[in-house]
């Protein structure tokens, strides 16, 4: 590569106009300062952080459970998938003191999140997360139930415009959440149809593994407290609860809650569900009070 | 009688499918020989959730291994499973699920993400499929192995990429000094790559273990859904003979109460050893030289082969999966348990309706885009009408319909229009490309 040599009129000309760096802009006033509580960043109505209501987030809300059983302070900052270093919510962001005073902040990704709670929290008894049994019934937890609340939240056409739309993808302009909505959908539906490598999805089918998956957890529960009989509710009791919070609280539309139908026959479901909500999420809103409309049917 | 069509048979198995090993071994145990046949039809386009192992009991199809089972329930009004009590009962089914999610995976990884296997696998599904379904099957189970397997392999492997591997170095750049660094660098990533791969093995191999314990099977005695489960997924990670089979010698080498469980059982639930070309070309009853059936004792039928209508059906598929004209969701038709209020009536027109409108839209965007394609031919054309000088064609294509008086010269126009595909791409300046157009109408018209 031969370098052509600077033409002299430019050469007086850039002269005359010497590169100068300006000091950096100082951050913009509206953004975050990192406290010495930890923030849960979750997908949260801005009200709900400020209260510490549950997030309408499953994957968050099991989190936002866990470090509340723990006991470990937090706050919950809302957010969204574009903020996060993984791009999935939640993450932690907490910052330490350390030795040479000036402040180090650690983010803490959501797969990483249980051993991090695990060493901020107080010890609790819990039964271990790697026996055989848990990683089963977790199968059921991550696989079918999420399946049926992708299809019964993203899917069903009301549903999907009344809540999915509202909650995860509320943009002022309309173009946009209708863009960002359909993109949600497409979403979903590759995800749900990986158990269904046929490419067809029936949603007979998709509720009734739920259904299944539902008996044999609350099966498994029994007439115990918390899961596997563990002194103190554990990650499965915050997996578990995730899901049977959000859905018996959110307004699922006539004829698109058979999955809300289907945590109504387990009544240890309830009682579990309803053990987390009063310990842990006092101001959370009750079933009972925030009737779904299809609830009469 | 009651007909199971499954993925056909490879490497002395019955079938290539987790799923179809599972739902044979499930017949086998609980229906008489006589009352069913095996068919390797290997088509997934048979059954109307397009999935096998599908079971046809007259006009009823019935599908996944979950689906038979729970229809041969229903219809016998008993199962393997009723020894069970309620707690049993929950644990099979999650552990059943677990084995289907993690067991699947793992097979995902070594069937069909590890390299060199996969090669090998091309090769059984074209003993299986007729000419076009056999390039096109394979490449169709890779793309959802690698869906399901999403984060459960590294970056760096080849196998996660949407490609082939990361290319080697290139030949001038494989000098003296260049080349041991290169192979150093592949045995390290392969290294790591094993590693990994036998994580996620032993992971899924030490919980079935502890899961099967001492006993004959997973529940004492006596057989039940989940031995079938468990011996359709390790047995296909066991006898498949992969050139690159880390899996196998993981469960050889560190499980061996598996391998002896999937050994011993193996006989009673999928039959001894099966000819693959023996069954596939219908002498499933014939003997083998050593004295066995090449069947291996399944109730075989031959496949008809209907290839036209199959690569008919699976051309008009995709094309309406392309268009957006698909029936991916029903709403429940044909065989209702449920009950049929009217609000499930109303949901279910409303679902109609949107699907008709998506259908709709669809169809208006392609005629769209078509028609804008031809408007701009037209218009392409009549620009080169323009600078031939003849403002008849000008006009004519400037009306822009097709259905002008003058419709002959219009088509001219268009003829034009496509026969200069500088014009369409918009390469070439006015210059070059005046005389030229001239050239093409003369041949054209006169």
């Amino acid at each position: 590569m031969v370098s052509l040599p600077i033409p002299q009129f430019l050469k007086s000309l850039f002269d005359s106009f010497p590169l100068r760096t300006y000091p950096a802009n100082p951050l913009p006033s509206r953004c975050p300062k990192f406290g010495t509580t930890p923030s849960l960043y979750a997908f949260a109505t801005p009200e709900d952080a400020v209260a510490g209501n549950p997030s309408f987030n499953p994957s968050c809300l099991k989190w936002q459970a866990y470090l509340k059983f723990y006991g470990v302070e937090f706050k919950t900052v809302p957010s969204n998938n574009h903020a996060s270093p993984t791009g999935a919510l939640p993450f932690i962001i907490s910052q330490q003191k350390s030795m040479s005073e000036s402040m180090e902040v650690e983010v803490v990704p959501s797969d990483k999140l249980a051993s991090w709670i695990e060493e901020h929290g107080c010890s609790l008894d819990v039964i271990d997360t790697d026996s055989a049994q848990v990683k089963a019934f977790l199968v059921l937890v991550n696989n079918q139930l999420r399946d049926a609340w992708l299809y019964a939240l993203y899917l069903e056409p009301n549903n999907s415009q009344d809540l999915a739309g509202k909650l995860y993808c509320g943009s002022s302009v309309s173009a946009v959440s209708s863009f960002l909505l359909r993109q949600a959908k497409a979403a979903a539906r590759q995800q749900v149809l990986q158990a269904y490598p046929g490419g067809v999805l029936d949603p007979r089918r998709i509720y009734a593994d739920a259904g299944a998956a539902l008996e044999a957890i609350s099966t498994m529960l029994g007439k115990d407290t918390w899961f596997f009989g563990g002194g103190d509710p554990g990650l499965f009791d915050a997996s578990v609860f995730a899901y049977t919070h959000l859905i018996l609280n959110l307004r699922w539309h006539t004829g698109e809650n058979t999955l809300f139908r289907a945590v109504m026959e387990h009544d240890n479901l309830l009682g579990h569900e309803r053990r987390i909500r009063d310990a842990f999420f006092p101001e959370a809103n009750t079933p009972d009070a925030n009737k779904p409309l299809g609830s009469e049917s | 009688m009651l007909e199971l069509h499954i993925w056909g048979p490879s490497f002395t198995l019955p079938s290539i499918s987790p799923q179809s090993l599972s739902t044979i071994a499930y017949l086998r145990l609980t229906q008489p020989p006589t009352t069913w046949t095996l068919i390797p039809s290997s088509n997934p386009l048979l059954s109307p959730s397009r999935e096998l192992p599908a079971l046809r009991d007259g006009a009823t199809w019935v599908s996944g291994f979950r689906g038979v089972i729970e229809y041969l329930y229903c219809k016998n009004d008993s199962g393997l499973d009723d020894a069970l009590d309620g707690a049993q009962r929950a644990e099979a089914f999650a552990f059943g699920r677990y084995i289907e999610s993690e067991g699947g995976r793992l097979l995902d990884l070594s069937m069909y993400l590890t390299d060199g296997n996969f090669d090998v696998l091309r090769g059984v599904f074209a003993k299986l499929l007729p000419v076009p379904a056999r390039y096109y099957f394979p490449g169709v189970l890779r793309r959802e192995a690698r869906r399901r397997c999403d984060g459960l392999i590294p970056v760096t492997s080849s196998a996660s990429a949407s490609g082939a591997a990361k290319p080697l170095p290139q030949p001038t750049a494989m000098t003296a000094t260049a080349l041991p660094g290169a192979k150093e660098q592949i045995s390290a990533k392969g290294a790591a790559e094993r590693i990994k791969q036998v994580a996620v093995a032993t992971g899924f191999l030490q919980t079935i273990q502890s899961l099967l314990g001492e006993g004959r099977f997973i529940f004492g005695d006596k057989p039940s859904s989940l031995d079938c489960l468990a011996v359709g997924y390790l047995s296909l990670g066991l006898y498949a003979e992969l050139p690159n089979g880390w899996l196998r010698e993981e469960m050889v080498a560190r499980h061996g109460r598996l391998c002896s469980y999937v050994n011993e059982v193996r006989g009673r639930m999928l039959g001894d050893g099966v000819d693959v070309t023996a069954v596939m070309s219908g002498q499933a009853t014939m003997t083998t030289p050593s004295g066995k059936l090449a069947g291996g004792g399944l109730p075989w039928e031959t496949v008809e082969r209907k290839d036209v209508p199959w690569v008919t059906g699976l051309l008009l598929n995709r094309a309406m999966e392309i268009v957006g004209i698909t029936c991916t969701e029903r709403y429940g038709d044909g065989g209702d348990r449920e009950e049929k209020t009217e609000q499930m009536e109303g949901r279910r027109i409303e679902a109609r309706r949107l699907q008709r409108w998506e259908t709709a839209r669809n169809v208006a965007a392609v005629v769209g885009c078509v028609g804008a394609f031809i408007g701009y031919c037209v218009w392409s054309g009549s620009i080169a009408m323009e600078f031939g000088g003849k403002g008849k064609y000008e006009v004519a294509g400037g009306m822009g319909g097709g259905e002008g008086d003058d419709d002959v010269e219009n088509k001219m126009g268009l003829l034009e229009g496509f026969g200069s595909a500088e014009s369409i791409l918009g390469l070439g300046g006015r210059g070059t490309f005046g005389p030229r157009g001239e050239d093409g109408r003369d041949e054209v018209i006169e």
